[in-house]
């Protein structure tokens, strides 16, 4: 047998007839991976064989209870919680934004860049895969390569594709253009030069559609020209960041829908900024909602969440994408919820506004119990969700300052 | 709403001499404990609302595996009407003091319903295909075909999440 028996290593537990299972042991004796493959299998039967510990059984009502009556706990939630400090300080930000109103050279960028929430709807909007093989990482800033470290030029480095880290994939290393450094400065420093395994040959400017930025273009080559890739540089006023990519067309289209991400935060760059702000460690992992294209064309919500491999364990936000005025808010909250979220009615409080533009509410989500704060200022709108109420409202507040910063 | 068939004295009964085992069995599908007791509940609840309650004790075991297991699967997708496209990763990744029993558990409702809970009926509380196909109303041969893409899902699942198989 040359294949690999892989199904009937996994069937090989249920009991196969005897002349498959002398198949595979006649295949396994042989095959190094396939006995590889057979242990898995045995852990895999073993893990899910371990005994669940006996548990007290909850006492029993022997009449069927009708009518379980979760929303009744949530009820007045916001009271229970004590949130009117902080629903007051949401509004006192509000206001501070309001005030404020600086140009378009003064205004700063978010106060935390994180370069997977840049790529990642920018990933997506290309094309690139996601699953098992095909994800994103967060990229040490000492880049190993086979000439040394790459200087920390970029605070924060991006890459989706497969375990072993390479050029030809799709990275994007980002920097701020607040540190001073100039194009050619960047562009050197960030791949080595003539002499280096791992250079970019002939950056030549180009015309990428990316307004009041300057943009080159160059082939790269790493270990000798064993792997090709090309690389896109984009300096702008206020931001400097390399895409890589094996295509020419990828990379130059992931350069200029990350200048989008940038110059317009979506939801991944907004929570990742505010809740970094909000004191929150820095997440390991990075989860982007699949919005349905019918709702996000209508409502033009778009969410993401942050922190957490369960998506419902970190924050997540829903931001409105265009201006809207306190009734839309108001009219689109139900939809947040029930159309996006899709959750079962009768596990969501119904939204209690509990201030001008503020509207709280709390449920119980495949992870646990949640609680969300809706934000409106009259223009622009977010949604945040977290575990608990001050958390969602700490976040949510951080997310109306960030945009003051940069809107 | 009518307790069918059996008297409350021997609902109550069924309850505390099957109600274990289907807790611990329901506790291997859910995130939490308390998860589970609810899922226990409900499956009572449903099966004092069937109208089809086995007469003979034997087939009761099996019957109330298979409203569990129902039971289980409903939650099992309604927890996955998040369509979720994960970005885990990280060239970087912090260690994880992951408890293996809960890994286990979050790899189990991460894999499609149907394949976890023939795994667990399975593997954990001991059917045979054979069993699992009567108790489901399937084929053996779809049973079968869960249980070994189920085992595959799972490694690459728990290995996803950070395990060791």
């Amino acid at each position: 047998m040359s294949a690999h028996p892989l199904e009937l290593i996994a069937a090989y537990g249920d009991g196969i007839d005897r002349e498959r299972a002398e198949t595979v042991d006649r295949h396994i004796a042989d095959c190094d991976s396939c006995r590889t493959y057979a242990r898995q299998m045995e852990r895999v039967d073993a893990l899910i064989s371990r005994r669940e510990a006996i548990l007290p059984l909850p006492v029993w009502q022997p009449v069927p209870r009708e009518g379980r009556g979760r929303v009744a706990v949530f009820v007045a939630f916001a009271a229970a919680l004590g949130l009117v400090v902080t629903v007051s300080v949401v509004r006192d930000r509000i206001g501070e934004r309001a005030a404020s109103s600086p140009s378009d050279a003064a205004k700063p960028a978010l106060s935390h860049l994180d370069a997977c929430a840049v790529l990642a709807p920018a990933a997506l909007r290309v094309g690139l895969a996601f699953g098992p093989q095909q994800r994103l990482y967060r990229v040490s800033t000492d880049i190993q390569t086979t000439s040394g470290i790459v200087p920390s030029i970029f605070p924060t480095i991006c890459r989706h594709g497969g375990p072993e880290q390479s050029w030809s994939d799709a990275n994007l290393l980002l920097m701020r253009r607040d540190s001073g450094m100039d194009a050619a400065d960047m562009l050197a420093r960030a791949f080595g030069g003539a002499g280096s395994p791992d250079v970019v040959y002939d950056w030549v400017a180009t015309d990428a559609g990316i307004p009041r930025a300057q943009v080159w273009v160059g082939e790269g080559r790493s270990d000798g020209g064993s792997d090709a890739w090309w690389a896109v540089a984009v300096i702008t006023d206020r931001y400097g960041y390399v895409v890589t990519d094996a295509g020419r067309d990828t990379a130059m289209r992931l350069a200029a829908l990350a200048y989008g991400e940038l110059v317009s935060p979506g939801a991944c760059l907004l929570i990742a900024s505010a809740a970094t702000a909000a004191g929150l460690p820095e997440g390991a992992f990075f989860n982007h909602i699949d919005v349905p294209p019918a709702f996000a064309a209508q409502t033009s919500m778009n969410t993401c969440s942050y922190g957490e491999e369960e998506p419902w364990h970190g924050p997540h936000l829903f931001l409105r994408t265009k201006p809207t005025s306190r009734k839309e808010a108001e009219q689109l909250l139900p939809q947040v919820l029930a159309q996006e979220l899709k959750l079962v009615a009768q596990e969501v409080a119904p939204w209690s506004a509990v201030d001008n533009g503020i509207w709280l509410t709390r449920g119980r989500g495949p992870f646990g119990d949640w609680s969300a704060v809706a934000v409106s200022d009259g223009t622009r709108f977010v949604v945040v969700q977290a575990t608990t109420g001050e958390l969602a409202m700490q976040v949510a507040r951080e997310a109306l300052a960030e945009l003051a910063r940069v809107q | 709403m009518p307790v069918s068939a059996l008297r409350v004295a021997e609902w109550d009964a069924a309850y505390r001499e099957y109600g274990p085992a289907l807790l611990r069995f329901l506790r291997r599908l859910s995130q939490t404990r308390s998860v589970a007791e609810e899922l226990v509940q409900e499956t009572f609840v449903r099966a004092m609302q069937a109208a089809n309650v086995p007469e003979r004790a034997q087939e009761l075991r099996p019957w109330l595996y298979r409203i569990a297991t129902n039971v289980a699967i409903d939650r099992l997708r309604r927890d996955r009407r998040f369509s979720f496209i994960p970005f885990a990763g990280s060239e970087l990744a912090p260690e994880r003091d992951m408890d293996q029993i809960d890994l286990v558990r979050r790899a189990l409702r991460a894999i499609p319903p149907e394949q976890a809970t023939a795994l667990v009926l399975r593997l954990h509380e001991g059917f045979g295909p054979h069993e699992i196909a009567e108790m489901l109303g399937v084929s053996e041969a779809a049973v079968r075909s869960r249980l070994v893409r189920g085992r595959r899902k799972f490694l690459e699942t728990y290995e996803r999440f950070g395990g060791m198989a």
